[in-house]
């Protein structure tokens, strides 16, 4: 053992010092750190997000062993008594579970200047009110209720208990009045308490009420969110569930208490999986880099290496000696990124919320947590990427004959058998394109990605040299000498060229997929708000437009007309979440669109939909992929336990809703529900009306309460651009450090190449050739592998763009998207990669042609 | 009487229920049966407590112990959910097995509501969930109760009218007018039915047992911070229930009871002619109280002593419902050291005092 150690300490500082600059293999830890770091961060924020949903999700009824849901609307408590005489159920705990906006009336706000003035109140926030019967919920899981004291405060009317996140969110304190928005009464209740995040309450916001008066407050009479269910000893947990699963009414299932948490995960999957397929491929754009680096100090230390394998060194002895130096750097770049991964997922967590600002964790509170298992895995990735990145050029080091590895330059020809795999890898990729997701996710999209690049790395040599050789020849000097050489070195071209294309195809995809999918957003936002004001209650709170306040809001001076929607929550799968039934008043009189209609018939009032023997319908794109609804099929869905069956007339583009979504006649949702409320409204002005005015008007006279939002579509267009554009914050910093890693790799091809061919530079500089031209010659040749690196990075780019268009976002998020170049972001990053490349090739040629170093060269010559 | 401060509900929801009322007490017409057997939902509290001594086959004693509450809850009737706590139900059930050498108990709390949880009025039947004690078909009582470690399901059979306690069932807890429950007791019911103990196969089992209703807006007087209450079944017929209430410093505020003699002669016992002596105590291994568990009682004509079946028949609550007590089974020993009677004995306060 130590014999062999030794030999390989040997093995080691007889190649050392020959792999070139010390620069470049900073800028190798670097591009792996960067890549490690990007992949570490966004894996911890998704982790603690999802233990976020999970833990909310588990807090009042995660020990239950089963739970019976049928999504926000809830369904009948008749249900309780029945679970409870079931045989094989020990315990059943009704469990109201709403969001409703509250507001705190006292507090600081009293300090400040007396309750009693109206406009000193806390801010207005939606907040998870939950109502427990303590009894009930003390024997599924008495850790989960609060201690007596509190406990005892909440069986009497009109109190409340508040976590600490929710006394922070509202600015209450324990004894301050809290007004609950919601109906037409005016609630008041008194916070009992304020619940400790050792006791129960973790950082999660919510209200804590008894059941009733859970139910009173929250509209909910009659109806309960969910079930937790306790077995008796001995029951079978599946016979159980699928017995009661057959009693139960449709739309409301039987399912383990985590099924809620792992349906709002599932929102965000396809988001969370997005984001770590980029960081992964940051990670591969580093492992490139080190292979870049690798090649390169190999073909340096070709003569060196051929003299140890004549004197004697095994094979294996070389290419452990260069397996090692990558391992170095990849543990060294891999522990960096590890710990600045961990810090910018801190930072992140703090700054932007686990959903990275995406909107799906809204109201929630990530905390960030050291996850040991995950630094783990991105510490051996990072490694391992470092050491994928020299498994090649150590393989070429140790294959060579010493004989030929002596003599002075080897002259690289591409190989024609590495072109043709690229091109199988790319069509490969093309046919994956054309399969179906896999649990939800588009990996063949990914695989397909991933393949598309590697064909393209495979084959940059014979493209470099096929498109230098068709160059026609310059007729200056320098230009032309530039060509020549670049000609005679394309492999190594191609080598600086291949992070520079992996980082401009990354960002240039993306701009392309985010200029696409913002494009469309706003056309769509266009289309369907055709309105002049839109309301809804505050909070979003479902339910709150009565018809008495919807025929208020239409007699309003100025008011043309009104359309009114409701939004029911319908489960179809328990996998998934639930689905939007909507109901509004079809056809569509009032709008020309409003709805993004992409297939089938138009609900419009000149073409009555046709056909529908029952009532039509018309299905978001969601329904198409997830439940595979086609135009003309009958649909039933479960509305408070009954079946609804509907015809499909139409498919629409729902941006808003990723699991799908279905829009019905408001009277018909009405004849068969009963239900007249509405959850949002659009007001048609008369012409010449200022609706900037009439929000106005309406704030102070209809609603003084302020239980509504009242909005103009440009308002809430540009809102919703906003959420857009912060939802792709972090994708930018995955770009951005993309692109730094290209830059990373031009460099340290051309700092490479310096070095090899000082040589050649002292018989120029002998020839008379000044030392500024020398450096001219090596920006030109620098920007011409840039330029055409960033040409086809950008034309890669593009065909990934369309791959995340077509594959990527409609498997993940179920919507379709128009293609819109976005030409001039295209082109500016273009230029700014070429000037950038340019910049470093000189930067790093002057580093490594310092004036002494071109001294030795002469005199050497 | 019993205590019903032990569990969670009744000190979440009680606090301060037996406090002296400031408003007049329900109306209660002369009791009648079986209508005044059922529940009184206009009164704060009412509870149906079934005691007794039972037999394995093998001759082996036992004590039980089976208790319903129910307390008028917070929610007036103006709240509309199907959910409001107008009443709140509470049951509790022991066992004393000295084979053990200490109780077993078990309890049930709810709201009423959606049947599964109720105080029926016109004739007792009580429930919570599978917890119940009401008239069975043939006219007698039955109760069935489960716990972890327990099952009990019992047939009672009685054989005496219903002793009406105090003053025609409205007896006095102090000096204060307002101080009182209306309370009778079925002494001598014929117990028999099946125990299944943890482990063990369900054994028939059979004895005698004692209920008390008894319902009430304030029974505790100002000052009181605990009672000992007997109920003994005497071999000839006879039944005795006695009870005091203690101050601080552990002298009687108050003490009254009733004695139906053999044949049927009933005497009501007060302050004076009735004397409840503590003779030696036991100090629990586990609170650390100190509890009188023997006991003389003096009433005209009479001296007993009373005699535990074991001494721990400590009831620790502290980790579910913060009260400690000790209630169990005894024997009544007369001059000449013989059985006379058995029954049961309810020591509390002795812990910390109650706090009403």
């Amino acid at each position: 053992m130590s014999g062999s150690s030794a030999n390989l300490r040997a093995v080691r500082a007889a190649l050392a010092g020959g792999q070139g600059h010390w620069g470049r293999q900073v800028m190798a830890v670097l591009a792996i750190a960067l890549g490690t770091a990007l992949g570490a961060a966004v894996n911890l924020i998704n982790g603690a997000a999802v233990d976020e949903f999970a833990a909310a999700a588990n807090q009042f009824g995660g020990a239950a062993d089963l739970t019976v849901s049928a999504g926000r609307d809830g369904f009948s408590e008749a249900l309780y008594p029945q679970l409870a005489h079931t045989a094989g159920i020990a315990t059943a705990s009704p469990v109201v579970d709403l969001q409703v906006p509250m507001q705190c009336l006292a507090g600081n706000h009293a300090a400040v200047s007396g309750a009693q003035n109206p406009s000193q109140v806390g801010p207005v926030r939606p907040i998870r009110l939950l109502g427990l019967d303590v009894l009930r919920a003390a024997r599924i899981d008495p850790a989960s209720v609060p201690p007596p004291d509190l406990t005892r405060r909440l069986l009497e009317p009109g109190q409340a208990l508040l976590s600490t996140s929710a006394a922070q969110l509202l600015d209450c304190h324990a004894g301050d009045p809290l007004r609950i928005l919601r109906g037409a009464d005016k609630q008041i209740l008194t916070v009992a308490g304020v619940l400790a995040d050792a006791e129960g309450a973790d950082g999660r916001s919510f209200a804590l009420l008894d059941v009733a008066y859970a139910q009173e407050s929250g509209g909910q009479l009659g109806r309960l969110q969910r079930i937790d269910v306790r077995l008796a000893a001995g029951q079978r947990v599946e016979e159980l569930r699928a017995r009661v699963q057959d009693a139960l009414p449709m739309g409301v299932r039987i399912g383990p208490p985590e099924q809620g948490g792992t349906r709002t995960a599932t929102l965000s999957r396809a988001y969370r999986a997005n984001l770590t397929v980029l960081a992964l491929i940051a990670l591969f754009t580093g492992a490139f880099l080190v292979f870049t680096t690798q090649t390169l100090a190999v073909a340096r230390r070709r003569a060196r290496i051929g003299l140890l394998r004549a004197l004697g060194v095994e094979r294996h002895q070389v290419l452990i000696a260069i397996a090692s130096e990558s391992l170095q750097v990849g543990l060294l770049g891999a522990s960096l990124g590890v710990v600045l991964g961990t810090s910018v997922a801190a930072w992140a967590l703090q700054r932007f919320g686990g959903d990275l600002g995406a909107g799906y964790f809204s109201g929630s509170r990530a905390h960030f947590t050291l996850d040991l298992p995950v630094l783990l895995t991105f510490l051996l990735l990072g490694t391992g990427c470092a050491l994928a990145g020299c498994v090649v050029p150590a393989w070429q080091a140790a294959r060579a004959d010493p004989a030929i590895a002596l003599q002075v330059q080897e002259r690289g020809t591409p190989r024609r058998g590495q072109a043709w795999l690229g091109g199988l890898l790319m069509f490969v990729g093309g046919l994956l394109c054309r399969a179906p997701a896999l649990s939800g996710l588009p990996l063949p999209g990914y695989a397909a990605i991933a393949l598309l690049l590697i064909g393209v790395l495979l084959l940059l040599p014979m493209l470099t040299r096929v498109v230098l050789g068709r160059l026609p020849q310059p007729a200056h000097v320098l230009p032309e000498l530039a060509l020549t050489g670049l000609r005679a070195r394309s492999r190594e071209a191609a080598l600086s060229l291949a992070t520079i294309v992996v980082a401009v195809s990354l960002v240039a995809a993306m701009l392309v997929m985010i200029g696409s999918f913002r494009l469309s957003l706003s056309d769509w936002l266009n289309q369907v708000l055709p309105a002049d004001i839109y309301v809804r209650g505050s909070g979003a709170v479902p339910g709150l437009l009565e018809p008495g306040l919807l025929a208020r809001l239409e007699a309003q001076p100025g008011v043309a007309g009104i359309d009114a929607l409701r939004t029911r929550q319908v489960l179809l799968r328990d996998d998934l979440p639930a689905v939007a039934l909507i109901a509004r008043t079809l056809p569509l009189t009032w709008q020309h669109q409003g709805l993004a209609v992409v297939a089938g018939q138009h609900p419009d009032a000149q073409h009555p939909a046709q056909g529908c023997d029952l009532p039509c319908a018309w299905v978001s794109e969601a329904m198409v992929d997830l439940y595979h609804t086609r135009v003309g099929d009958a649909l039933v869905l479960p509305l408070d336990g009954q079946p609804l069956r509907l015809r499909v007339a139409g498919i629409w583009r729902d941006y808003a809703r990723q699991f799908g979504a279905v829009v019905i006649d408001r009277a018909d949702y009405q004849r068969v529900s009963g239900d007249r409320l509405a959850d949002d409204a659009a007001l048609y002005l008369q012409p010449g009306t200022d609706a900037t005015a009439l929000i106005a008007r309406l704030q102070t006279t209809l609603d003084p309460q302020a239980r509504l939002e009242l909005a103009e579509p440009r308002t809430i267009k540009a809102l919703s651009l906003q959420v857009f554009d912060r939802s792709f914050t972090v994708t930018y910093a995955l770009e951005a450090v993309a692109l730094v890693i290209g830059l990373l790799g031009i460099s340290a091809g051309f700092g490479a190449q310096v070095l090899a061919r000082r040589r050649e530079f002292g018989v120029l500089v002998h020839l008379g050739a000044s030392r500024g031209q020398i450096l001219g010659l090596i920006a030109l040749e620098g920007a011409l592998v840039s330029a055409l690196g960033v040409l086809i990075g950008l034309l890669c780019g593009g065909g990934i763009g369309l791959v995340l268009i077509r594959v990527v976002n409609r498997q993940s998020f179920h919507w379709s998207m128009d293609l819109h170049v976005p030409w001039g972001a295209l082109a500016a990053l273009g230029a700014m990669m070429l000037a950038a490349a340019t910049a470093a090739a000189l930067l790093s040629a002057r580093d490594g042609l310092g004036a002494d170093a071109l001294q030795a060269v002469r005199e050497d010559a | 009487m019993t205590l019903r401060a032990l569990s969670t509900l009744a000190v979440m929801v009680c606090a301060g229920c037996n406090a002296i009322p400031a408003m007049a007490a329900p109306v209660q017409a002369p009791l009648t049966f079986p209508r005044d057997e059922g529940a009184h939902p206009a009164w704060k509290t009412e509870w149906w407590y079934v005691t007794g001594w039972l037999q394995r086959a093998d001759g082996k004693p036992l004590g039980f112990q089976v208790t319903f509450f129910r307390n008028r809850g917070p929610a007036g009737p103006e709240h509309a959910s199907a959910f409001a706590p107008h009443q709140l139900l509470l049951a509790h059930a022991a066992l004393s097995d000295p084979s053990l050498g200490h109780l077993r108990h078990g309890e049930r709390a709810a709201r009423s509501g959606f049947g599964l949880a109720d105080a029926r009025v016109g004739d007792i039947a009580v429930n919570i969930d599978d917890w119940n004690l009401q008239r069975a078909p043939d006219g007698g009582l039955q109760t069935h109760v489960s716990t972890a470690d327990f099952s009990l399901d019992l047939h009672f059979q009685p054989d005496q009218p219903p002793l009406l306690q105090g003053e025609h069932g409205h007896s006095q807890k102090g000096r204060d007018a307002r101080a009182f429950s209306w309370y009778y007791s079925q002494p001598h019911l014929h117990a028999h039915g099946t125990l299944q103990q943890a482990g063990q196969a369900a054994a028939p089992v059979q004895g005698e047992a004692w209920l008390d209703h008894e319902w009430s807006d304030a029974y505790v007087s100002p000052g009181a911070v605990g009672w000992d209450w007997t109920g003994l079944n005497f071999a000839d017929g006879g039944a005795l229930m006695a009870f005091r209430m203690r101050d601080a410093r552990g002298q009687t505020l108050w003490s009254a009871g009733t004695w139906r003699d053999g044949h049927g002669q009933q005497q009501t016992l007060g302050n004076g002619n009735l004397v409840m002596t503590p003779g030696r105590t036991w100090q629990s291994p586990l609170t650390g109280a100190h509890y009188p568990v023997e006991w003389t009682l003096r009433w005209p004509g009479h001296v007993v002593r009373l005699q535990p079946l074991l001494d721990p028949q400590e009831l620790d609550g502290r980790a579910s419902t913060s009260t400690v007590y000790w209630e169990g089974a005894v024997r009544a020993l007369d001059a000449g050291s013989t059985p006379v009677a058995q029954g049961y004995l309810e020591l509390t306060g002795y812990w910390r005092p109650l706090h009403f």
